[in-house]
């Protein structure tokens, strides 16, 4: 009996000493790998552009590729991965982003008491800064680069006009410095000015440019002469702002502008001009009116992975038009605004294509470029790739932009790019050719540590099932909640709605395509469209009608799928 | 005034002395050679002898039988009406590795961490806890000694509980232990949707297999390489003996619906040693068990249902019916909160009132167990050879009025003392009383 009493206490007492694990049992230590030895076997690898070995084997020991080739034999330490049917790619290099840097928030600071003349870090001058110093190792950009087969990243730090200095990092690590492969890699700066101080518009970001070059250079030849002799020279005062551009001014050290349009291009052009810095163009949007140019400048190149939208929808409004225009155009004559509609649509295609040809463009100009995923968002990567080879560019060539020319464009092309003996074990591995529309990346290695990535998209793809019970609620005045019965017949679906208070109600065209489910149906405020997107047991969406648009929720009883 | 302060200072001084020299004068064991002569004895593995002698020299058993013949120089100790039974074995405790339960200094058991199966109780084993002694005066000899936690806590170690260093005790088994993902919540504070339970459990199954198949692919190397080419990695070297099967995993599972996954993961990763603990709800699944043939250390057995529209005796009744399902049972007292390992007979007593073979009870602490860890030929009987772990009584050890009388660990005789019967003693006789005058 007492030990009945007892119990309580004591599965509360045992509860207390537990919860400490209960809440470490969260943070759960990522568990790490047996050896960094590794076998991808029996896989169809794409040494470099142009290279491919038929079921042929990669060992990788200690971060270093040790052996490729068909007949290779496994090391017995290796752990052994079937690649079987796969692709095997080397590692993929990203020429300018902010991986693995967090995105500092936005504060509002107080304006300067003198604008015209702000402390330089107000002014966005801040070259002396360091990347390393601002890496978080478990920032989500590094896995959702890594997981499209990016192993390495040139990064830069967030701001305007002189932000500082950027990193080529693996994507993959447990600390900033275990991620950092060179070190200093680029001057990154951008030619925009800072908002409310000087320099605030184009003319003064370079005139401030060329200014803080130009005491660049004269402070490092002052400081030089002391140096070698100081005797009766006043100390020259230490200048880390300055001091920052002295390996670029003995060009040592790259600049790397952000250069998205053809004006920015070619003003930053003009300081590399003027000034005689070694310069790296990246994340180029618009590149193609001024190649010749570009071509000429000897600048490095690393094009944006970014495109415009595609006009998905006015394709097929167009091709709807014309199959009606074929039936109607001789009851309706084109009005003006047809016309108009039609040549700006048709100016919009042409626009987006010389976007998306940008790279065909610089390849038959004979520029060897990389990409750069500044502004990319991860998730369209992998389609834009597969519409700048739909507009000429060759697989070969995509390649060779993502592994081979970046290699040789940050000098690292002796220690990655392709699949050979000695290199950085850094690899991608995608079910599928990788520019196949249904490739999926399987694993990536960085450095010879293995990322083995879940098909966990899978699921999304399925298709949503609309039919079964849901329990909605809604923000609808009247209807706040009741029941919608979906029912499916050879893939036509019916159902009725019944709010809380009344009847049900019969649903009018009920339509489910992949995941969203729209329909309609007469309530009490007249009719009312419902249109909702289902994942699993559940949906969120809008009901419009007269009264207005309210969302609506729902839960389905998953008995009755 | 101070005068009087300097008399009590140090007559508490002299007390404290006292007290301390009174418990260094605290009786040793007594190692040599006995002779328990007229007992009724219960090998276990060969029947009862009546009017028996049990002979012990040099830490083992030497003779067992009707006509034995007395060794010079024996102390012979007359049972006349007594009872020898081998020493019991206590399969789940965390004796040794808890003193006080609100002193985080004094916890060992569970270590911070979920893959930490290197983490040896062994070596975590205090041979001076209050509670060895406490245990040992009750007929216990052998306990297992088991970390908890999380995933892999650690790894377990059978000890004897006698001994001035955790080697001295070790009783020649150690297995790792597995805490099975719950599916279900954890209690009736656990507030999770279900949503979040089935996530958290999927979760944690995964990370299970994850460690697993890192155990595999270390084997591998290791093998590959004939231990050269597997680097430092302390959790997957303790791992690796089990994927082996040169060890034992003891796995942690008590929801029906749990065992039957841990089954599933043992016959899918095909661990080959395997004992499921805890088990609170195997009666349900009992013939599955059975027909997966793994044996189960089971209990506490003094516990209330695990559901509130089970029978009020179901706990008491699950290890019966899981051995008449042809389940290989255990029984451990489990008594970790409040150390009362000494209760051991009384669960196994409960276990034969509510429905198990009594001989299969008396098993399930002593051979039974030894068997499943792999020491059968060292204890868990009475039989020529065996190390002398054994205890005198006057009765039926599964009832709570018998005496023990005394108790051999390894040859050694216990003195009979604990911190529990100093107690006794102590307010037995006080003195001043309470008595009101």
């Amino acid at each position: 009996m007492i030990k009945k009493l007892l119990r309580p206490l004591v599965a509360g007492f045992a509860f207390c000493l537990a919860w400490p694990q209960l809440i470490f049992a969260q943070d759960e230590k990522p568990v790490a790998p047996v050896g960094r030895s590794y076998a991808l076997t029996n896989a169809t690898i794409i040494q470099a552009p142009g290279r491919k070995i038929e079921k042929g084997t990669v060992v990788m020991k200690d971060g270093l590729i040790t052996a490729v080739g068909a007949g290779v034999t496994v090391p017995p330490d290796a752990i052994v991965i079937k690649a079987d049917s796969m692709y095997v790619y080397a590692g993929f290099i990203d020429g300018l982003s902010h991986t693995g840097v967090p995105k500092p928030k936005e504060e509002r600071t107080e304006r300067p008491k003198d604008p015209g003349n702000p402390p330089p870090d107000k002014a966005g001058i801040m070259p002396q800064n360091d990347v390393r110093n601002l890496i978080n190792p478990s920032d989500k950009s590094i896995e959702e680069l890594r997981n499209l087969g990016f192993t390495v990243s040139l990064t830069v730090p967030y701001g305007t006009f002189l932000p500082g200095s950027g990193a080529v990092v693996l994507l993959g690590g447990k600390s900033a410095d275990d991620m950092v492969l060179v070190n200093n890699a680029a001057l990154y700066s951008e030619l925009t000015g800072t908002q409310g101080v000087y320099p605030n518009t184009i003319m003064a970001v370079m005139a401030k440019w060329r200014e803080l070059y130009k005491n660049a250079t004269q402070n490092k030849s002052y400081a030089a002469s002391y140096a070698a002799n100081s005797n009766g020279i006043s100390r020259p005062a230490s200048d880390r702002i300055l001091e920052a551009f002295y390996p670029v001014i003995d060009q040592k050290l790259p600049v790397i502008f952000k250069s998205e349009r053809v004006m920015e291009t070619q003003r930053v052009f003009t300081l590399k001009n003027d000034l005689g810095f070694p310069l790296i163009i990246g994340d180029v949007k618009e590149g193609w009116p001024i190649v010749n140019k570009i071509k000429s400048s000897n600048a490095k190149v690393f094009l944006s992975l970014e495109l415009p939208e595609e006009v998905k929808k006015d394709d097929k409004k167009d091709d709807k038009g014309k199959s009606k225009k074929d039936s109607v155009k001789t009851d309706k004559p084109k009005t003006a605004i047809d016309i108009e509609k039609e040549g700006l649509e048709k100016r919009k295609k042409e626009s987006i294509a010389l976007y998306t040809s940008q790279p065909s463009v610089f390849n038959k100009a004979g520029i060897t470029f990389g990409f750069s995923a500044l502004s990319a968002k991860s998730k369209d990567i992998q389609g834009n790739l597969r519409r700048m080879i739909a507009a000429g560019l060759s697989e070969d060539a995509a390649l060779a932009a993502l592994t081979t020319s970046p290699a040789q464009l940050l000098g690292l092309d002796k220690r990655m790019g392709s699949i050979d003996n000695g290199k950085m074990a850094n690899l991608v591995v995608s079910d599928k050719p990788y520019f196949n529309e249904k490739a999926k990346v399987r694993y990536v290695f960085v450095d010879g540590n293995i990322y083995k990535i879940e098909a966990k998209d899978e699921k999304k793809d399925a298709k949503a099932i609309a039919k079964g019970t849901w329990n909605y609620t809604s923000e609808h005045p009247t209807d706040k909640s009741g029941k919608i019965e979906i029912k499916e017949d050879k893939g036509k679906h019916s159902g009725t709605i019944a709010s809380g208070s009344g009847s049900a109600v019969e649903l009018k065209d009920v339509n489910l395509k992949d995941n969203s489910l729209t329909f309609s149906f007469e309530g009490s405020g007249g009719k009312q469209e419902v249109t909702v997107k289902i994942d699993g047991d559940n949906f969120d969406g809008t009901v419009k009608g007269s009264q207005g648009s309210f969302s609506i929720k729902a839960k389905r009883d998953p008995k009755s799928k | 005034m101070k005068k009087i302060q300097l008399f009590t200072g140090l007559l508490s001084a002299l007390l404290c002395a006292l007290v301390f020299h009174i418990d260094a004068q605290n009786p040793k064991g007594k190692f040599g050679t006995f002779a328990l002569t007229n007992a009724t004895i219960e090998t276990v593995t060969k029947g009862t002898i009546r009017n028996g002698t049990v002979v012990i020299s040099n830490g083992k058993i030497t003779a067992v039988g009707e006509n034995v013949s007395i060794p010079q120089g024996a102390e012979t100790i007359d049972c006349k009406g007594l009872y020898i039974y081998p020493g019991m074995i206590d399969s789940g405790t965390n004796l040794g590795l808890s003193e006080v339960g609100s002193d985080a200094r004094t916890r060992d058991f569970s270590e911070i961490g979920d893959i930490i199966p290197q983490m040896k109780a062994l070596t975590a084993v205090n041979p001076n806890a209050t509670a060895i002694p406490v245990t040992r005066v009750s007929g216990i000899t052998t306990a297992l000694a088991v970390p908890s936690g999380d995933l892999f806590p650690g790894t377990a170690a059978l000890i004897n509980l006698h001994g001035y260093t955790p080697d001295q005790m070790f009783a020649g088994f150690e297995g790792v232990v597995m805490e099975f993902p719950r599916s279900g919540r954890r209690g009736f504070f656990d507030r999770r949707t279900d949503e979040e339970v089935k996530k958290a459990n999927d979760n944690a199954l995964k990370r299970l297999n994850e460690i697993w198949d890192r155990a595999v692919q270390y084997h591998k190397v290791d093998s590959a390489t004939n231990g050269k080419g597997a680097g430092y990695y302390p959790e997957m070297q303790a791992l690796m003996p089990v994927v082996r099967g040169e060890r034992t995993l003891l796995i942690e599972v008590n929801p029906a619906k749990d065992i039957q996954a841990v089954l599933k993961w043992v016959k899918e990763k095909k661990v080959k040693k395997v004992v499921l603990t805890g088990v609170s709800e195997g009666w349900r699944v009992a013939d599955e068990i059975a027909k997966a043939k793994i044996p189960v250390i089971t209990g506490g057995i003094l516990e209330l249902p695990t559901r509130e529209y089970d029978r009020y005796d179901q706990s008491y009744a699950s290890a019966g019916q899981m051995a008449k399902a042809g389940v290989k049972v255990i029984i451990r007292s489990a008594e970790n909160g409040n150390q009362n390992f000494r209760n051991l007979p009384y669960h196994a007593g409960f276990a034969v009132a509510y429905g198990m073979d009594k001989t299969e009870a008396l098993k399930a602490i002593t051979i039974t167990p030894a068997e499943v860890f792999g020491v059968a030929d060292k204890i868990g009987s009475i039989e020529v050879g065996k190390v002398a772990n054994l205890f005198v009584c006057d009765g039926d050890p599964f009832e709570t009025k018998t005496q023990i009388k005394n108790v051999f660990i390894a040859g050694w005789q216990m003195p009979m003392v604990s911190r529990q019967t100093l107690l006794y003693d102590e307010f037995l006789k006080r003195d001043p009383g309470v008595n009101k005058n």
